[in-house]
């Protein structure tokens, strides 16, 4: 049966009710649930707290053994295939909304780049960060406390994987709209090498139970946070050893000038969870100071969105989900009556919505893939937008071939606008690279280097 | 000058006896203001245009185009020259979402519909209550329809010591104690207007105090907005429990009113004794009451075609006091219209905090 939480062996486990989950779907997901207390909790906690194993005396023997069960977990899960797999895919696509076919894809892409060869060079790249700051080195923390978002599946799978080859304890907060991943991949990992799981659990409560919440708090530990500006408050107090993963967006750069478009693949990376995360672009910038591109741009643009919603289908989405696109949809529209230049093509329902105006506000966000095209004349026209956006900046898209972008790159137009800005290609945005964290996040990047937190990492 | 459509619906309104359901008039009047807005309103023309919408092509008020409420955030939607407006209300914006604006070229509808609906579904035959207020006034939000409306209430239907609680500063639970107290010795039945969230908090602070009241019998509340953004979660049901428990206020005495910036006019769900109960009433979905010169459909979220009466869909609202600017609003909330009422399911889960329940959300964060 489906649980929602994941307690390694040798600790007593909490009392368990059997439920049936709240689903988006529906579908009447029955699973096993924890029934948690404070008391149950902090003696939890007392005992999972320990020594992380970081990078002190034996702990090679501890990140090998880390490294091997992780990738064959990522290889198992990598095909989901395994025992209870199309029930694990059920649940989810029933709590999230998404296809299975989508939640496939999304598994394939979180599970692909944990190789050894990988890990292994990450881990490489930690300690030497680690020793080049030497004078600000910290013990690593003994317990961590990965709080997880709800709306994209297994957002917590690449920090977790992290955390465990350090030989961090974490303890995992599920969001309560879908609780069952970790736990079934813990369980997976708990097949192959009982002793790396035993430093990872999750459990999962809502977060209005602040009672749990303030229980862990109490065992000081890193927290690192994913969720909405609200989750993320409530941690935000903490100055030491934390790291959120909070409100951001990305965005992709084109120049249609040029050939070799990834048209399709922009249009993959509007798709995938159905643009819900903090790596799905929010709009797609087209350097073109010529309506008629963007005219052309926008109908191959629609004709992408249209095979890749049959290709990576929607799951389920609720009334709610469908008013908000027809007001987006209404807002255009009546930017358009207004006399602004607005293209608009949409599917017959609300499936996708390409739309191209002049001025577009990212901040507003747009979900379930509904593509945003803003043309933009010139390069200092972008890197104002650029300028504008930074703080809440995921990542950069490129939409052209990488000989483009060298050449993006050369330009003296750009100084400094985009240092410390993370660029990657069209169709990769899904499926980011293993170290891509460290590369977007500083403060979880000291925190795997377990520097001091004022440190600077270039 | 004004249109003889205007004078026809204001006196619609202040004349029409509120349990008349007259579906010709209504569907007269719907269509001669459509044709009115399609003429002078040229951003709705617009609109219409694009649907290839055209006043001969209608032939009932369900077709006529209906703006969505996201609309009012992106351009002046009015049949004049904005800048004459006499009015404009604002939308609650959040920090990721621009307010909406309403122009109005006079708020002669929005008041003659408000007076007329609240007299009937809230006051039944009071002519003056003693009212408090829990909710933004429009001395201190100038922008607020919520604001307007208190104002006018309190200014038609309350007492000499009626008062109001609420400013952007704080929310004055004390005085407000010393007010029903005050009323509680002199037997005076009051009346409390506030939001949902100004009215939670306030039982919060009385309930930390250990104050219970047990307010003369009439006594009533209405709240409106939701509760959504407080710190806890609550239901609508824990809710007036809550509000019973405080107040010593029987449940058929709380009242619920659903509104918008977007529109002029209010539904009201009221079971106030001499209010006809709906066979059909549903203990969590409460009904509100339609006035007349307003009409409801459902329509289905994922093509926005009309749904036959009585399916459930996003509710589109064609408001004929909304004369100056676009009868028909798309609106992001599920519902269904029973003739003369309107059954609410909810707001859509996950759309952004709107409503006047963010205008005391605001004030929290700001304290």
């Amino acid at each position: 049966m489906l649980r929602d939480f994941f307690i390694p062996n040798g600790f007593a486990e909490p009392l368990t009710q059997t439920r049936q989950h709240e689903s988006y779907a529906q579908s009447g997901v029955i699973y096993a649930s924890a029934q948690l207390s404070a008391e149950w909790l902090a003696e939890f906690a007392t005992k999972f707290r320990q020594p992380a194993f970081g990078f002190r005396e034996g702990s090679k023997d501890w990140q090998a053994r880390a490294i091997k069960a992780w990738c064959q977990v990522a290889r198992e899960w990598q095909k989901i295939k395994f025992p209870g797999a199309k029930t694990i895919l059920a649940a989810l696509a029933a709590a999230t909304g998404l296809s299975q076919k989508m939640l496939k894809e999304a598994l394939y892409n979180h599970f692909r780049v944990f190789t050894e060869e990988v890990l292994n060079s990450w881990l490489r790249e930690v300690k030497c960060d680690r020793d080049r700051h030497a004078e600000q080195k910290m013990r690593y923390p003994a317990l961590a406390f990965l709080v997880s978002a709800g709306n994209i599946p297994g957002v917590a799978i690449h920090p977790l994987v992290h955390l465990s080859v350090l030989g961090i304890p974490a303890l995992v907060k599920n969001s309560s709209l879908e609780p069952f991943l970790l736990p079934a991949i813990l369980t997976t990992l708990a097949k192959h090498d009982p002793t790396v799981a035993s430093r990872l659990a999750a459990l999962t409560w809502s977060r209005s139970n602040s009672d749990l919440t303030q229980t862990v708090m109490e065992y000081n530990p890193a927290v690192i946070a994913f969720g909405d500006d609200g989750t993320i408050e409530k941690f935000a107090q903490r100055k030491k050893h934390f790291a959120d993963f909070g409100d951001r967006f990305s965005l992709t750069i084109v120049n249609p000038h040029r050939e070799n478009l990834r048209v399709r693949q922009m249009a993959y990376d509007i798709c995938m969870f159905e643009q819900m995360g903090c790596l799905s672009p929010q709009a797609i910038i087209l350097l073109t100071a010529d309506w008629k591109k963007v005219e052309e741009f926008c109908a191959r643009l629609a004709k992408a969105m249209a095979k890749m919603s049959a290709i990576l289908p929607i799951g389920k989405r609720t009334a709610a989900q469908h008013a908000l696109i027809q007001q987006w949809r209404g807002a255009l529209a009546v930017r358009s009556a207004a006399g602004e230049k607005i293209i608009l093509l949409t599917s017959a329902g609300t499936a996708w919505t390409v739309a191209a105006a002049e001025h577009f506000d990212p901040n507003e966000r747009v979900a379930y893939r509904f593509a945003r095209v803003w043309p933009v004349a010139s390069i200092k026209d972008l890197i104002t937008i650029v300028e504008r956006y930074k703080n809440k900046l995921q990542i950069l898209l490129w939409g052209n071939s990488g000989r483009e972008l060298e050449k993006f790159f050369a330009s003296s137009e750009l100084g400094a606008a985009f240092d410390n800005l993370f660029f990657n290609f069209a169709g990769l945005a899904q499926a980011p690279s293993c170290g891509w964290l460290d590369e977007v996040n500083p403060r979880w990047r000291r925190l795997t280097r377990g520097l001091r937190l004022k440190t600077t990492i270039q | 000058m004004e249109p003889a459509i205007a004078k026809k619906i204001l006196h619609f309104i202040r004349a029409i006896p509120l349990k008349e359901f007259d579906g010709g008039i209504f569907s007269l009047l719907a269509g001669e203001l459509f044709r009115y807005q399609f003429e002078r309103n040229t951003i709705y023309r617009g609109i219409c245009q694009q649907q290839k919408m055209t006043p001969e092509r209608i032939e009932n008020w369900r077709e006529i185009p209906a703006v969505t409420t996201s609309a009012f955030k992106e351009a002046p939607l009015t049949c004049f020259p904005a800048h004459e407006a006499a009015a404009v209300f604002h939308t609650s914006g959040t920090t990721q979402n621009r307010s909406g604006k309403h122009y109005f070229r006079t708020l002669e509808f929005y008041r003659a519909a408000m007076l007329r609906s609240f007299a009937a579904y809230c006051l039944v035959d009071i002519v003056k209550m003693r009212m408090f207020f829990l909710g933004p006034t429009v001395e201190l939000f100038p922008n607020s329809s919520l604001g307007y409306m208190f104002s006018g209430l309190r200014d038609e239907f309350g007492d000499k010591k009626s008062a109001i609680f609420f400013s952007p500063q704080h929310l004055d639970a004390p005085g407000l104690q010393k007010a029903l107290d005050e009323a509680a010795q002199e037997n005076a039945p009051v009346f409390i207007l506030g939001t949902a969230l100004a009215l939670l908090e306030c039982m919060e602070i009385f309930l930390r105090e250990g104050r219970k009241f047990k307010l003369p019998i009439g006594s009533r509340i209405l709240d409106t907005g939701g509760y959504k953004g407080h710190r806890t979660e609550i239901t609508r049901e824990e809710f007036q429990q809550r509000l019973c428990e405080t107040f010593g206020v029987p449940r058929e005495f709380l009242l619920n009113e659903y509104g918008m910036t977007e529109l002029s006019s209010q539904f009201y769900a009221s079971s106030l004794p001499d209010i006809p109960r709906h066979h059909e009433h549903h203990a969590l979905r409460a009904l509100h009451f339609m006035p007349p010169w307003v009409r409801v459909a459902a329509v289905d979220p994922e093509y926005l075609k009309i749904l036959p009466e009585g399916e459930i869909g996003l509710l589109r609202i064609f408001d004929l006091a909304n004369v100056d600017s676009v009868m028909a609003i798309q609106t992001e909330d599920l519902g269904r219209a029973r003739q003369d009422r309107l059954e609410l399911v909810g707001r859509a889960t996950g759309a952004e905090l709107r409503g006047c329940s963010l205008l005391t959300e605001a004030i929290d964060h700001a304290a």
